[in-house]
């Protein structure tokens, strides 16, 4: 599902985030990424995301060669893939409904199916009654949850979570990670959660990879971080 | 399949209304460079039509000699001379009519002069392709023989072709700082739009909306801008001309000066004001939204 191939990333200003990580998820996994800060966690969702190509080596996702797509081939890969965005990404002047909407218009899907479509998610992540606000009225965990029904809409392969839980309280925390455990079983959708949330990680146990200075140190298949993820927290 | 055309425009009006103050300021920078522009072309029409017009005015009166025999010869000579448009024989009694014609009734009392005691020349008279050549044709044609006197009205004349020279010129420098302004302006609404806009394209862009689904709204919306900010110079351009031209009785000054008349001139100002709006909106929103896209992944 998602391959990563001795991939190195240095940017144009020298910084290197990422070096010679490799990497194999499988589909229907639910992966925690940890790590602290200018671990490399955020150049690795944007590797994914499309955003940026690797320097060296290979990021392969459903069999796409993610590095090489061309600029006009991004936006149709980006369909098949939801993000989650920490600092959400929201159309200010769209309500919560016509931002979902939008993830299904610019697939040209028919209208009333659409809006059937977006009632499902919206129910899904449990902010029906919002539906006509727009992003400035919501708190974060109603935008959070905005935010994973746009993730949704298209019904992706793999969902990517950068810090889903970050401005919430553990109880709202809490609720988000069994909505994506949700998610993750219903729906087979292979799930990939940024975060620093070490409670998460040890109430929810999951594959848990590390990233350390650009490096992957660390992948533990059956979860259970507390002590190492304590430390990474703390460093942060 | 249909929503594929009315999603743009429905999005397009959405964007129009929510983002009204936005709206409302590119409405008002479309109107001030439209206004400029009506203005200048307002100018520049007029400018044309006055010196065309005095230009087309401006002649020599070439009087002949009695000892010509044969005035084809000379007139072929003077139509030789650079600068001559044109070469018109009139004879002494044609000169006479005129004469008598300019002083109106009391004109009739020069008629004792017809026939043998016309004291008037044969004559010529040239019009010139060129009137800043005047003082310069008027001197080779003085020169010829058989030629008794070449009037071009003296240094008033030239005075005055100097004159509408240096109200061409200035006028040209006028319309061009005009047309700077305006560019400055169009420049600057579309540098607030992309800043306005960049974080909206990206997101756009990062949830999968392809180049031409983000460009359509915003190019939609560039339209009904162009659209709605030509109205108001167009409204000012025809009220304020038509006044204009009625306070000053249709001339600059004098009836030498005249100016071009309302109709149809404002209606083909409207019509071109209205297409340019609409043309700037279009290319406005297009070349900022892809510039925008350029830039990201």
């Amino acid at each position: 599902m998602i391959k990563l191939t001795d991939v190195s990333k240095t940017y144009k200003n020298g910084v290197n985030a990422l070096y010679n990580i490799n990497l194999f998820i499988e589909q229907s996994e639910f992966v925690y990424i940890i790590g602290p800060t200018g671990s490399g966690k955020s150049t690795l969702i944007r590797l994914l995301d499309a955003e940026e190509k690797p320097t060296k080596g290979k990021v392969e996702v459903s069999g796409i060669d993610v590095g090489a797509l061309k600029h006009g081939k991004v936006p149709y890969y980006r369909r098949h893939i939801g993000v989650v965005f920490q600092d959400f990404k929201l159309l200010e002047r769209k309500t919560v409904f016509e931002n979902v909407m939008y993830a299904l218009e610019i697939t040209h899907m028919d209208p009333l199916i659409a809006r059937q479509r977006v009632r499902e998610v919206l129910k899904l992540v449990d902010i029906s009654d919002k539906a006509n606000c727009y992003p400035h009225e919501l708190s974060g965990g109603q935008q959070q949850r905005t935010v994973i029904a746009r993730a949704l809409a298209n019904k992706p392969k793999i969902l990517i979570a950068d810090e889903p839980t970050g401005n919430l309280d553990p109880q709202k925390s809490g609720e988000i990670i069994q909505l994506l455990e949700r998610i993750n079983v219903e729906e087979s959708t292979t799930i990939l959660m940024v975060t620093h949330d070490i409670g998460v990680v040890n109430l929810f146990k999951k594959r848990t990879i590390a990233l350390e200075a650009g490096h992957l140190s660390t992948d533990i298949k059956e979860g259970g971080y507390i002590q190492h993820a304590e430390h990474h927290s703390q460093t942060d | 399949m249909l929503s594929i055309i009315l999603r743009p425009i429905k999005e397009a009006f959405n964007g129009l209304f929510r983002h009204f103050s936005m709206t409302f300021s590119s409405i008002i920078a479309v109107s001030v460079t439209l206004l400029l522009v009506s203005l200048f072309l307002m100018l520049t029409v007029n400018l044309q039509e006055i010196t065309s017009t005095v230009e087309g005015k401006i002649q020599i009166h070439v009087q002949i000699s009695n000892d010509v025999a044969e005035p084809k010869t000379l007139q072929t000579r003077i139509e030789a001379i650079g600068g001559v448009e044109s070469v018109l024989y009139s004879t002494k009694d044609e000169e006479l009519d005129k004469f008598i014609a300019s002083y109106g009734e009391e004109g009739l009392i020069f008629e004792m002069y017809r026939g043998e005691n016309n004291p008037l020349k044969n004559a010529f008279i040239v019009e010139l392709s060129d009137s800043s050549k005047l003082e310069n044709v008027g001197a080779r044609i003085s020169a010829l023989t058989g030629v008794e006197k070449a009037n071009y009205g003296g240094t008033n004349t030239i005075k005055l072709v100097n004159m509408l020279t240096n109200i061409r010129d200035g006028g040209m420098a006028l319309v061009l700082a005009l047309g700077i302004l305006a560019l400055i302006l169009i420049i600057n609404t579309i540098k607030i739009t992309i800043q306005s806009r960049s974080n909206e394209i990206s997101i756009m862009r990062t949830i999968g909306a392809t180049n031409n689904f983000i460009r359509a709204p915003f190019v939609i919306e560039g339209i009904f801008i162009g659209f709605i900010g030509s109205m108001l110079p167009i409204g000012l351009s025809i009220y304020g001309y038509s006044y204009v031209y009625t306070a000053l009785g249709g001339v600059l000054f004098t009836a030498i000066f005249p100016l071009r008349a309302v109709f149809p001139f404002v209606l083909q100002l409207s019509y071109l004001l209205v297409l340019l709006g609409i043309t700037l909106g279009l290319f406005g929103s297009f070349i900022s939204v892809t510039r925008y896209l350029r830039g990201v992944r």
